[in-house]
């Protein structure tokens, strides 16, 4: 009994002092959560202290935070992270929880940059633009599927070129339009401070070519941050194959705290919008009676139930972890995404896992591991250069409408499925970084890593009972190639900062560094012809093979020198200098090297400084050199191994090579500024720049009495650049219950041949001296007759003077534009109603350049199924026709558009509703891409419409399919 | 000033270090080439064999090329397509600047033969200098080899001389056939010798053929007619082909029969002799039409597969020059040596010019479709095809085939 009750006042006790305890530690907690205030998205790192005393904490990955011990009933919480306002606010202790939103610095001069630097910099350091996105914030309100989704229309100056709409292709990208004659325009690509594969011509060889970006490898949803430096003088450090810029994607990581679990889930759908408008009919002439025949194949296949195209269905899930302590922090992702195309055989499947790591391993070493593992399964429609589902419609024709093609040119839509053009990617890039620095002065950077993807492609027409009876021809009696494509890049990248005061207003910051890259790939083509069965489908099993390789390697060793100073923290200086050494430089040529000089002034911190309504404003101006180096292996005289007599192997000239080959350089000189206006209310971002490429690599004829085939590279040319980027934003309304953004950006760049070194290319598409690069000469008529027997007279032509002449067989070809936009300009604004939903949308539009239309070009020439050709009462159509010009001649058309290219609706769910399935948030938001084509700077050649001019900018392709509409739903949950 | 240069200096210390550290790292930089071969690679005398064949590959894919090309330049095919790379040789209006004609790689092009010929006449003549340096050590069978590369370069000289109107050689100024036939000539004699020398009668003999056939072009004709007759009957030394892959095949078949681009010509079908259908100029109606849609399709028999040979020199081909050059009953006789070959009826006349005729008609029918006819043509000056062709478009002036500007516009000997 004693014992009972001795337990039970024990049992009292305990309960008394336990609750009392909890009630003291709530009496002196404050807990709440810091949210991003225009997406409502949780802000993790974000220093949360209490004004007045020595207390704060960073938050989770949540947002969440939780300060203890606090005395009086209440206090005023500061909540401050880099490239947000500091905001403050008054909290009870042991009150509700309280929520924090923290809004984005309109121009943040103190957020570190990495790309570009030695080392990580703030941002008032950098001497030239700087363009970044934040990746997590656009997949909240407007998810794409895509790293280009991510960048189109909000960078200054930067194009990313679409591909055409066919699930699993990719487009190009230009950074301040061309900068090289011969050699590539893609900016460098790296993940996390390693350099990537950034081929925009991988997968199999499909209409118009290789089509797939590796770019598009990558899941945004794993992505935190892209930053993009734009030309030589910001790419200094990254010096040979720097020159056309370099994109660094920036993967999430992890943030100390207890474990948050983000799951998303998106359905949605792609459809070809309105293919009845927008694809031409076919027109003929019946044999017999000579009547004007009409055919709408996109009409008849839909009314015979047999609709061409179909909307997809586009799936993605998504789940991510991210937590730990001080000491490890760790993000784990994993997504699954599969996506269908407008036709029924086009689908992508694509599995992206990623881990990061980091590791604070004491007080000077800080460690962060980043891996990937890209794992998809693409099947491609357009599978075979001219058996695409475009092809059979651009080209069809009435006169065929009763045949077995049903008016389609070789065959009808629904067997084109038999053609299986699949690419399977195992990718994998990984990274290692390790930061030590032991004293406060010096700060020491290790990274290693590397990208390895393995692709194989396939494309397999299967033996068809019909065998060459059948639509393919002899590819109906088996065909297949399959090819093997492995690509390693390897970054090997180590730095050194070391930091002092000169004095109290001077500081002095010395970095040296040296990169090594190795980049290597192998293809390996097996093709197969003639299999004994439609089941038999093997390289191996088919009565005609054959086998082709490639092997392709370059390496490069980079060191650099920079100094930094700085006055009173606002005015700073650098220069730098790289040397590199490259295995594609010729024999007779040893290293290049790139300088820069930056310089930026803080204006507004100066003491003199009173236009109080201008609250930041940086100048800045940067200069440097940076190079584009040559093939690899053009330096070198090289033989091939051929098939000579008895099949035996043998060897023939392959390259002449050029040891005198030097990487071209591009130097730039960019000035500008960086402002915030009325309190944040509106920033700018102006630069004006101008370029060079000196030493520019051209293609030089090989005279053929010397032996050896082909051209050779030689560093003859020089074209020069310019352009002006403007970026405004402007908050127009910030109530507690509406708040209006709008922000835009707008572009020019022009490019020009000051010297060629060797005789302009002849054709449709060339390099001429006082010209842009790649410019289109076209014959161009610009009046003519028809007399009563419907001949042409008095054909009028452009002439070499730019004056109307007789069109003769000595009229020349004239200078039609260029292919890359010289204006481009991105709109968005975005509407928050009640703190909760967030209406997005962004326009983009592109001007100043043509496009070579060779569908419209064929269907009114070589195809001739136009009705214009048909007709034969346009008379300038026939005075094409009558010289012989009207082959791919009249394709040429302005190429000006502009796009709603995305709105989005987004809502926030209320914390007390998520709270009810165990999550802590939840958003859903409905977004949609490429609904409308708002204008078309020219929508027919002579009365043949053009399909969507977009997916004609930047060279000749045929018969793709045009960007198609999608619209998605996303689900977020995070628990 | 003393701060000017102590940066100047430290600038320069910077620079060097730099450069030191960069270009001493050389070997972390090199590369290999599995796919190809680097340039010196072939000093070695191992390689020597394989040199030699490739010299005659290339040449093999010139040579069938060539005997397609003229052979749509000539009377003897039409062209049954209408892309127009390869109606202007039909028409015989090939502009200088044409792509086709330009191209230099065997296999890029419809009628790529100038750069390909320039190709294989520079590798043998190379092979042939490195042959030369070596020592009967270094390389077993060298003689032979040299005899080999010499008669290949003979060759090559032989095709560029007979088919184009003027010619450069190793990025030199312009000479004249008759250079290039002396150029030709003065190889095969280096065949001769070391063939001889060698006792490798396969390519004394195709040596002898070719020295006979460029001395008749630069009217040397007893010295031809001496050369022909010590070429053995049955002698035959073809350009060799396969269908392992595109640039190894017999494109005179392929384009014939295989893509339909090219037709047999009216002249060139039921040819008869004696009323024997003639062996040598086996046609059959395909009984469909071109690649164009329009052209009726004519095979040539000659050859029935992409892998079949071309005939390069032989024993009729010296019979012919015999006839040719000496006339008379011993031109009889050497057209009937030939006619017994093919089983063909005997030819007899006594009018010189009767047999002078029948000697062209020979060379006409004997070499059908092998390379010969556009050099005939322009030696016997026969007419070539007047007023247009099947596709409407009406003959040029063209005979034979001129320089490519891929050659006028960078060879410095020329475009000054």
């Amino acid at each position: 009994m004693q014992m009972q009750l001795v337990s039970r006042a024990l049992g009292v006790i305990t309960l008394l002092l336990i609750t009392t305890s909890a009630v003291r530690a709530q009496q002196g907690r404050v807990t709440g959560v810091v949210v991003e205030e225009r997406t409502r998205a949780p802000l993790s790192n974000v220093f949360v202290s209490v004004e007045g005393s020595r207390t704060g904490v960073t938050t989770d990955a949540q947002g969440r935070f939780t300060l203890s011990g606090l005395t009086g009933s209440s206090v005023r919480l500061r909540a401050q992270l880099i490239g947000y306002r500091t905001e403050e606010q008054a909290a009870r202790v042991g009150g509700p929880e309280v929520r924090i939103g923290l809004q984005e610095r309109a121009v943040e001069l103190d957020a570190l940059v990495v790309t570009g630097t030695a080392g990580a910099q703030q941002a008032r350091v950098v001497g030239n633009a700087l363009s970044s996105v934040k990746a997590s914030d656009i997949q909240l309100s407007s998810p794409g599927t895509e790293v280009q989704d991510l960048l189109k229309g909000r960078i200054t100056g930067v194009d990313m070129m679409s591909g055409q709409g066919v699930i699993g292709t990719g487009g190009s990208t230009r950074i301040r339009g061309a900068a090289s004659l011969s050699l590539t325009n893609e900016p460098l690509i790296y993940v996390d401070g390693v350099r990537l594969d950034n081929n925009t011509s991988a997968g199999p060889a499909i209409r118009n070519g290789r089509q797939v970006s590796r770019m598009s490898d990558f899941d945004p949803e794993q992505i935190e941050k892209i930053e993009i430096i734009k030309g030589p003088a910001a790419a200094t450090l990254y010096g040979t194959e720097a020159s056309a810029g370099v994109i660094q994607i920036i993967t999430k990581k992890g943030v100390s705290g207890k474990p948050t679990l983000d799951l998303s889930v998106r359905q949605g759908g792609t459809w070809f919008a309105n293919p009845e408008g927008r694809i031409n009919h076919v027109f003929g002439r019946d044999a017999t009676t000579g009547a004007l025949l009409e055919l709408d194949l996109v009409a008849q296949e839909n009314a015979a139930g047999r609709p061409i195209f179909t909307t997809g269905l586009n799936q993605g899930y998504n789940a991510a972890l991210r937590g730990g302590s001080e000491a490890l922090r760790y993000y784990l992702a994993a997504s699954y995404d599969d996506d269908e195309g407008v036709v029924p055989y086009n689908w992508e499947k694509r599995l992206n896992t990623r881990a990061n790591l980091n590791v604070t391993l004491g007080p000077t070493v800080d460690v962060a591991t980043s891996m990937g593992f890209i794992h998809s399964n693409t099947r491609f429609a357009q599978a075979l250069s001219a058996w695409g589902v475009i092809d059979q419609i651009n080209w069809g024709s009435p006169a065929r409408a009763t045949g077995p093609t049903r008016g389609f040119l070789r065959a009808p839509p629904d067997v084109l499925d038999d053609i299986d053009t699949q690419a399977n990617i195992n990718r994998f890039i990984g990274s290692l970084q390790v930061k030590y620095a032991p004293f406060g002065w010096l700060s020491n950077r290790v990274t290693v890593g590397g990208d390895i993807g393995e692709e194989m492609n396939t494309i397999l027409v299967p033996r068809n009972p019909l065998g060459n009876q059948y639509f393919f021809g002899t590819l109906s009696l088996g065909d297949v190639t399959v090819e093997r494509r492995r690509v390693s890049y390897t970054t090997a990248d180590v730095s050194t900062t070391a930091s002092f005061d000169v004095t109290s207003a001077f500081n002095s910051a010395f970095s040296a560094g040296a990169q090594f890259y190795n980049k290597q790939s192998e293809l390996l083509s097996t093709r197969g012809q003639q299999f004994p069965s439609p089941s038999v489908t093997s390289v191996g099993a088919a009565a005609v093979t054959s086998a082709t390789s490639q092997f392709r390697k370059n390496k490069t060793l980079g060191l650099y020198l920079q100094e930094q100073v700085s006055w009173n923290n606002r005015v700073f200086l650098t220069a730098a200098l790289r040397g590199d050494d490259n295995s594609a430089f010729g024999a007779n040529y040893d290293f290049a090297t790139y300088p820069k000089l930056s310089a930026t002034w803080v204006v507004n911190e100066e003491p003199f400084w009173n236009l109080s309504f201008i609250n930041t404003l940086k100048l800045r101006a940067a200069w440097g050199r940076a190079g584009q180096q040559p093939d690899a292996f053009a330096s070198v005289q090289l033989f091939r191994p051929v098939t000579g007599p008895g099949d035996q192997s043998v060897l023939t000239p392959d390259a002449v090579g050029n040891p005198d080959l030097k990487p071209e350089v591009g130097e730039e000189l960019e000035v500008g500024f960086d402002a915030a206006m009325l309190d944040d209310r509106l920033s700018a971002e102006f630069t004006v720049y101008t370029r060079k490429t000196t030493d520019a690599i051209v293609t030089a004829a090989i005279p053929p009495s010397s032996g050896f085939p082909g051209s050779q590279f030689v560093n003859l040319g020089e074209l020069k650049g310019s352009g002006v980027e403007l970026g405004l934003r402007a908050q127009l309304l910030q109530r507690t219950r509406l708040a209006w953004e709008l922000a835009g950006n707008v572009s020019t760049s022009s490019n020009e041949i000051v010297q060629l070194g060797v005789p302009p290319s002849t054709g449709t598409t060339q390099n001429r001296e006082g010209f842009p690069v790649r410019s289109y000469f076209f014959y161009n008529i610009i009046s003519a007759e028809l007399n009563a027997a419907g001949q042409v007279v008095n054909a009028m032509c452009e002439g070499a003077t730019g004056a109307t002449e007789p069109c003769s067989a000595s009229t020349p070809r004239v200078y039609m534009g260029q292919p890359n936009p010289s204006l481009q300009l991105g709109v968005n604004t975005t509407v928050t109603l009640f703190n909760r939903l967030r209406l997005y949308g962004l326009v983009e539009l592109k001007s100043g350049h043509v496009v070579n239309n060779s569908d419209v070009a064929a269907s009114l020439g070589s195809i001739g199924n136009a009705r214009a050709t048909n007709e034969r009462t346009n008379p300038i159509v026939q005075a094409y026709q009558q010289y012989g010009w009207l082959q791919l001649n009249v394709g040429i058309m302005k190429g000006g558009y502009a796009k709603l290219r995305e709105v989005s609706a987004a809502y926030t769910v209320p914390t007390s509703w998520v709270r009810r399935f165990g999550a802590t948030q939840a958003s859903i938001s409905v977004s949609g891409r490429n609904l409308a084509t708002l204008w078309v700077e020219q929508k027919d050649m002579h009365g043949t419409k053009t399909l969507d001019p977009e997916i004609y900018a930047g060279g000749q392709v045929q018969t793709m399919l045009p960007v198609m509409a999608s619209a998605v739903t996303t689900l977020r949950l995070t628990f | 000033m003393m701060p000017t240069r102590i940066s100047t200096l430290r600038c320069a210390l910077i620079v060097c270090a730099m450069a030191l550290t960069v270009s001493g790292c050389g070997d972390l930089l090199e590369v290999s080439t599995p796919d190809q071969v680097v340039a010196s690679t072939l000093d070695n005398p191992l390689l020597a064999p394989q040199l030699v064949n490739g010299a005659i590959a290339d040449f093999e894919c010139a040579y069938t090329n060539y005997a397609a090309g003229t052979g749509a330049l000539t009377d003897e095919f039409d062209v049954s397509t209408a892309f127009i790379n390869w109606t202007v040789w039909d028409a015989r209006i090939v502009p200088p600047n044409d792509g086709s004609l330009g191209a230099n790689d065997c296999t890029s092009s419809a009628w790529s033969m100038y750069g390909p010929l320039q190709t294989a006449r520079v590798q043998a003549e190379n092979t042939a200098k490195r042959l030369e340096g070596w020592s009967d050590t270094e390389v077993p069978g060298r003689i032979g080899l040299l005899a080999t590369a010499y008669a290949y370069a003979g060759y090559s000289y032989t095709l560029l001389g007979e088919g184009f109107c003027e010619m450069a050689i190793d990025v030199g100024p312009l000479i004249t056939r008759a250079d290039v036939f002396r150029l030709a000539e003065a190889r095969f004699t280096s065949a001769i010798t070391h063939a001889t020398a060698a006792n490798n009668a396969a390519i004394l003999n195709m040596a002898l053929v070719g020295r006979a056939r460029v001395r008749l072009n630069l009217g040397k004709g007893a010295e031809a007619a001496a050369d022909a007759a010590l070429v053995p009957a049955g002698f035959r030394r073809d350009a060799t082909y396969s269908s392992v892959n595109e640039r190894r095949k017999n494109t005179v078949w392929t384009r014939n029969q295989r893509d339909l681009y090219t037709s047999v010509a009216a002249p060139f079908r039921n040819l008869t002799f004696g009323g024997v259908a003639d062996p040598r100029v086996l046609v059959v109606n395909a009984n469909r039409r071109g690649n164009d849609g329009l052209t009726p399709q004519w095979y040539s028999m000659k050859y029935t597969a992409d892998r079949d040979p071309i005939p390069l020199a032989t024993y009729q081909e010296a019979q012919l020059i015999i006839a040719e050059v000496r006339g008379g009953q011993e031109a009889v006789a050497a057209i009937n040596r030939i006619h017994t070959i093919h089983n063909l009826p005997a030819f007899s006349s006594t009018d010189p010019a009767a047999i002078a005729a029948q000697v062209r008609e020979e060379r006409r029918r004997q070499f059908f479709a092998d390379g010969h006819r556009i050099n005939d043509l322009l030696r016997f000056n026969l007419p070539f095809p007047t007023g247009q062709t099947l596709a409407g478009i009406p003959y040029g002036t063209m005979t034979c085939i001129p320089l490519p500007d891929s050659e006028r516009n960078t060879n410095p000997n020329l475009n000054q």
